[in-house]
């Protein structure tokens, strides 16, 4: 909490005109955002069109920025919604669960096929990549602002425009699909 | 599954298991990233020159307009200048032919006319006293004229008009040879200025012309003219009547 705060402190600094202060607030949270966005989107090309969006939003908001809630919370909810813009401008949306396991593995960046590919799936880490990318779009975002993002079922809820139940029936049901993938290998809660 | 309602799993344990390894952004795209974030800022330093800026360029356009049209006369239209209409104008920047007109017409348009009005009330007082003349009453030429002064005078002169005319009378008998000759000559006269129809001679000569015509028997030509006399001065004969009652 005190170095979500510190994200929030560093906005309002960058706001106040401190260049450096957004230097610092990017190299925090660049990689976390990075992934979320990889690992939502499924698509390498786009990921970093994506990415680059969501910074200058956050760049462009700076005078309108306010501490209401932790700093990662709204800019994972930033992330979340040009997300949301990139599937409705490419028209595509993987709301279903896809059973293309070539599809799945380009996106969880997973070699398909060869020994390669058979060595990495063993490995848990390769195999929780697949299964989430298998996920249906509702519970990977919903997976991923849990894990990535840091947001509260609530928080969820309000950015996924679903109710509490609806938004943790989703967080329910996307680590029960993950932990079947896993097995043993299945953190323990 | 964390018993807690707002937290339904163990996020750290997730991930870690999801690891780092999925990717990072490239060193080009935090470059990109950085360069806005100072781009946006600088702007906000001198924002306040831009509007400043225009403002400035607005007053200035508005004061040169406005010392432009201060400055700049009005444009001179036709309307403002009273010009004469273009013949006219040709007709003034040439020598007018009308300065040479009276030169040549002076002989016309100085008429006698100008002179008649004068001459009608200069001479009964330039006239010599009837009695003076008669004793150089011998030449014809001269006879008839105490006929004509008789209605010039005045009533104050009445009487030394009235023995004038009694001369006269005599003068009014039929000429001699010698006078026919001169009243024709005066007759020719009559005509060519008949002729000329610019000329006008004053009404006291012209009657007394006719009063010698008639004196020398041309009763006739005495009458046309008369004619012609009354035309020109209609009321000149009832004027003299009044003067002469």
């Amino acid at each position: 909490m005190e170095e979500r705060d510190a994200d929030a402190q560093l906005m309002l600094r960058y706001a106040a005109g401190d260049a450096r202060a957004f230097e610092e607030l990017y190299d925090r949270n660049r990689s976390g955002l990075w992934r979320f966005i990889r690992r939502l989107v499924r698509d390498a090309g786009a990921t970093d069109d994506v990415f680059q969006e969501c910074w200058s939003r956050v760049i462009g908001s700076r005078e309108r920025y306010r501490p209401t809630a932790r700093f990662t919370t709204w800019l994972y909810r930033i992330a979340h919604n040009c997300c949301m813009d990139h599937w409705r401008k490419s028209g595509r949306r993987a709301a279903h669960e896809t059973t293309d396991d070539d599809a799945i593995a380009a996106a969880a960046d997973v070699p398909a096929s060869g020994p390669l590919a058979i060595a990495v799936a063993g490995e848990a880490r390769g195999r929780l990549n697949l299964a989430l990318a298998r996920l249906p779009e509702e519970q990977r975002v919903a997976f991923l602002l849990y894990v990535e993002g840091g947001m509260s079922v609530a928080e969820i809820a309000q950015q996924t425009d679903a109710g509490a139940e609806t938004a943790k029936s989703r967080l329910r049901y996307a680590v029960a699909r993950l932990k079947e993938a896993l097995g043993d290998d299945a953190p323990v809660d | 599954m964390d018993p807690r309602n707002d937290e339904p799993f163990d996020r750290e344990a997730w991930r870690k298991l999801l690891g780092t390894d999925t990717g990072a952004p490239t060193r080009d795209m935090d470059r990109r990233i950085l360069a806005e974030s100072r781009r946006t800022l600088a702007p906000r330093v001198a924002r306040w020159w831009l509007p400043a800026s225009l403002a400035a360029s607005l007053l200035l356009a508005v004061l040169l307009v406005q010392r432009q049209l201060a400055v700049a006369p009005a444009p001179v239209s036709e309307s403002d200048v009273e010009l004469p209409p273009a013949q006219d104008r040709y007709y003034d920047l040439s020598p007018p032919p009308a300065v040479d007109l009276p030169a040549e017409g002076s002989a016309v348009t100085q008429t006698p006319a100008a002179e008649v009005p004068a001459a009608r009330f200069e001479m009964p007082m330039t006239l010599p006293p009837p009695a003076e003349e008669a004793p150089a009453a011998a030449p014809v030429v001269a006879a008839p004229e105490p006929a004509l002064q008789e209605m010039f005078v005045t009533g104050s002169r009445a009487s030394e008009a009235k023995s004038a005319a009694d001369q006269s009378e005599a003068a009014l008998a039929p000429p001699p040879p010698a006078a026919s000759a001169v009243s024709s000559r005066m007759i020719g006269n009559l005509s060519a200025e008949r002729e000329n129809a610019t000329t006008l001679r004053p009404a006291e000569e012209w009657y007394a012309e006719i009063v010698k015509l008639r004196a020398a028997g041309h009763a006739k030509e005495a009458d046309e003219e008369l004619a012609q006399f009354k035309i020109t001065y209609p009321d000149w004969l009832e004027m003299e009547h009044k003067k002469d009652p």
